[in-house]
């Protein structure tokens, strides 16, 4: 039976409790003294027999040297790199996005390899996509190096396509072509929709956005997009997809059931998806032997959006020599190579990207690597996930049907620039 | 005896007292060490960490500056601030006595003498040993508008679809029916407890006296559960007020109807951890510390009224 006293004191507990917040080191572990062990801290769990090929292909190499590859989820990657940054216990070498880069950069918590990579025999940095080595150096210090690149291709249902007649979309396809196979492919009593169009940025409208000649954030990173008109109409179509044509699903369908979801049960004909989904498009029994991919309809012009993840090593590591060294060979042909023909990703290195293409034979996958041509870099700045969720809040109205691009266009301006200004 | 040693016996003694009190002092701190030491580093310090970090405008990594009030006064014209706030405390409100009412009603059921009593008690207590996330991912299946086995069910008598999931109105509703469901099992177990405390006696002695079932379940069993219902009262009230994993878990960023079903924690994780403005994030967290303190302040208050002890 509880007593009034040890009842308060629970409850004065209970109160403590109720207050939050953890730090948390992760302890060192410790090394023989002849082996040393790298620890590769990478995201992406369908990635990692592709890197575990490329740590063992370089443990061959360096005997003596040891690689761990640690898959840790999206959702707690950041927060556990940034904890273990601030407690001097960071991975190794890990892998870096385009979103945290800024974060990291000022920081102080990247090494710089600009001197491994100048002076490097094997590894020539201007092999790599200008713009990736771009944003991921800071103030002439290099602190990634590019590990592969994504681009966004238009996957389509070949078995709709042919149930309906319509000729499967090619690079000559235009806007309109992808509305008006749209609407034919849309069943509204089966339940198929002709395109997917979610509120999404880089696997949607931003893509949209630059084939109208518009812009996300001005090249000085200053002005935000939705002052023109090229942004605000490209952004309007997209989620008239769904509003006006009803060809996509709404995006309250989109909160119970994802854009893959519906692609993957037969009910969407097109949809657009990232290179990096091309595994897990493999990996389905029903999307293998059902859809392919055909590069994304053009506007004014072709344009995709693209970017690409880096290979960052800790400025603190024990192992300075050890990681530099595994860092090149992960930027070398031999591991570029592994990282293609195991379909992890497409490789960033000049002339290796193709290797991608033979670990699919049954998707055209080429349209990834061709269209870098018209790539354009995944907008960023310093502080891209603060803007990004501006975009992406003013927008829900939009693509609910509530408000026209053009009515939230100056709200989204005002707001990004505002934290561009602070930058 | 002369006056001498007697005195000396005296200061002996003392000397002695206040040894063997010094030494149960000692033995005290040592013991609840462990314990106090664990609420210190990780409880109390980030606590006034977070508070220090709600007037600076924190950097990830580097030196954060002072901005004084500057978060505060952000959040108060922060239209997001008051929907969550909003979102919180009506979740709390109708959460918080439905599930008190039903636990207890479940806590009577299950100290009967029926058959698998053990059976039931246990189907009851499984959501409190199951992860909250996997409870919220079966839910929000359970949730889906259109292949969910809720509205297949609610087809089968006829009635419309319900978007769970997206209809603003309809939101709040589905995370305060896992909310309940989720906490009804921990509640019940406590409850249980104190049922078993009431001695049969007064059971007996009130149907000696003609009095009902309903009768005895208000007059005596009510009274004699206060000291739990009470406990069970001021913990769900906090743990309403910190509801955060079921609406991570069911609402995607890009659902038209977040906004009317975020939580104050919901939204000081997005500030922290996904929008990196730990400043700002620390700051929506201290409204709800403080707003939790004063509730249970007022409910310790209040107690006096309402709880018995023996």
């Amino acid at each position: 039976m509880f007593t009034k006293k040890s009842m308060k004191r629970t409850l004065s507990l209970a109160l403590g409790l109720s207050l939050f917040l953890a730090a948390c080191g992760n302890g060192d572990s410790a090394s023989s003294e002849e082996d040393v062990t790298l620890t590769y801290s990478i995201w992406d769990a369908i990635q990692e027999p592709g890197m575990q090929a490329i740590a063992d292909a370089f443990e061959e190499e360096n005997p003596g040297i040891k690689v761990n590859v640690e898959v840790t989820p999206w959702e707690q990657y950041w927060t556990k790199l940034e904890s273990s940054a601030q407690g001097g216990s960071m991975p190794d070498v890990f892998w870096m996005h385009s979103n945290e880069i800024a974060n990291y950069s000022e920081g102080n918590v990247l090494m710089d390899l600009s001197e491994t990579f100048e002076s490097s025999e094997n590894v020539k940095l201007d092999q790599f996509p200008e713009d990736l080595v771009e944003l991921y150096s800071a103030d002439g210090e290099l602190l990634g190096v590019p590990k592969d690149y994504d681009t966004i291709g238009l996957w389509y249902n070949k078995s709709l396509f042919d149930e309906a007649g319509i000729e499967y979309p090619d690079e000559d396809w235009t806007w309109d072509d992808l509305l008006v196979a749209a609407q034919e492919l849309t069943d509204e009593e089966a339940g198929v929709y002709g395109v997917l169009a979610p509120l999404n940025r880089q696997e949607g409208y931003h893509n949209f956005i630059y084939q109208n000649d518009g812009y996300v954030i001005s090249e000085d990173k200053t002005e935000s997009g939705f002052r023109k008109d090229e942004t605000v109409d490209a952004v309007q179509w997209y989620a008239d997809l769904s509003v006006k044509h009803g060809v996509s699903p709404t995006q309250n369908q989109f909160a119970d059931n994802s854009n893959l979801t519906f692609f993957q049960s037969g009910r969407g004909a097109m949809a657009f998806f990232g290179s990096w989904m091309t595994a897990e498009m493999a990996n389905n029994e029903y999307t293998a032997e059902n859809v392919d991919v055909a590069p994304l309809p053009q506007g004014e012009k072709q344009a995709t959006i693209f970017n690409g993840l880096a290979n960052s090593v800790a400025e603190n590591t024990k192992y300075p020599q050890e990681a530099q060294k595994f860092v090149e060979f992960l930027s070398s042909e031999k591991a570029m190579k592994l990282q293609g023909e195991n379909g992890s990703a497409i490789p960033a290195l000049e002339g290796i990207d193709t290797t991608f293409n033979e670990a699919y034979p049954e998707f055209n996958t080429q349209i990834f690597t061709d269209q870098m041509e018209s790539g354009v870099i995944k907008p960023y700045t310093n502080q891209t996930t603060r803007w990004e969720n501006i975009e992406n809040e003013q927008l829900i109205p939009v693509f609910a049907g509530e408000k026209s691009a053009k009515e939230v266009a100056e709200d989204i301006a005002d707001q990004v620039e505002d934290i561009l200004a602070d930058e | 005896m002369n006056e001498h040693v007697l005195e000396e016996k005296q200061i002996t003694m003392k000397k002695q007292a206040v040894k063997k009190n010094r030494n149960t002092y000692l033995w005290g701190w040592l013991l609840i060490a462990p314990t106090a030491i664990g609420l210190i580093v990780l409880n109390i310090i980030p606590v006034f960490q977070t508070l220090l970090m709600s007037f600076q405008n924190v950097s990830t990594f580097g030196t954060s500056t002072f901005v004084g009030l500057d978060n505060y006064v952000k959040m108060f014209s922060d239209a997001e601030f008051w929907q969550s706030l909003r979102n919180t405390l009506v979740y709390t409100v109708i959460q918080v006595p439905l599930t008190v009412i039903l636990s207890t009603i479940a806590a009577v059921l299950v100290n009967t003498k029926i058959k698998g009593v053990g059976i039931y008690r246990v189907i009851y207590f499984l959501p409190m040993i199951a992860a909250p996330a996997a409870v919220a991912m079966v839910w929000r299946w359970l949730y889906n508008s259109e292949f969910g086995l809720i509205n297949t069910i609610l087809g089968y008598f006829g009635l419309e679809n319900v978007q769970w999931l997206s209809d603003p109105n309809v939101v709040l509703w589905s995370i305060i029916i896992v909310g309940i469901w989720s906490n009804i099992g921990y509640n019940m177990i406590l409850l249980l407890a104190g049922l078993q405390e009431i001695p049969q006696e007064y059971y007996e002695a009130a149907t000696v006296d003609g009095a009902g079932k309903i009768r005895q379940f208000f007059q005596i069993t009510v009274p004699l559960l206060t000291p739990q219902l009470f406990f069970v009262l001021v913990t769900s009230v906090i743990s309403a007020l910190q509801i955060f994993d079921i609406i991570f878990i069911m609402f995607d960023v890009t659902n038209p109807s977040l906004n009317k079903a975020q939580s104050l924690v919901y939204m000081f994780f997005n500030e922290s951890f996904v929008l990196n403005d730990k400043g700002y994030g620390s700051a929506v967290v201290m409204v709800l510390v403080v707003i939790i303190m004063c509730i249970t302040a007022i409910q310790l208050i209040a107690q006096k009224k309402w709880v018995t002890y023996d």
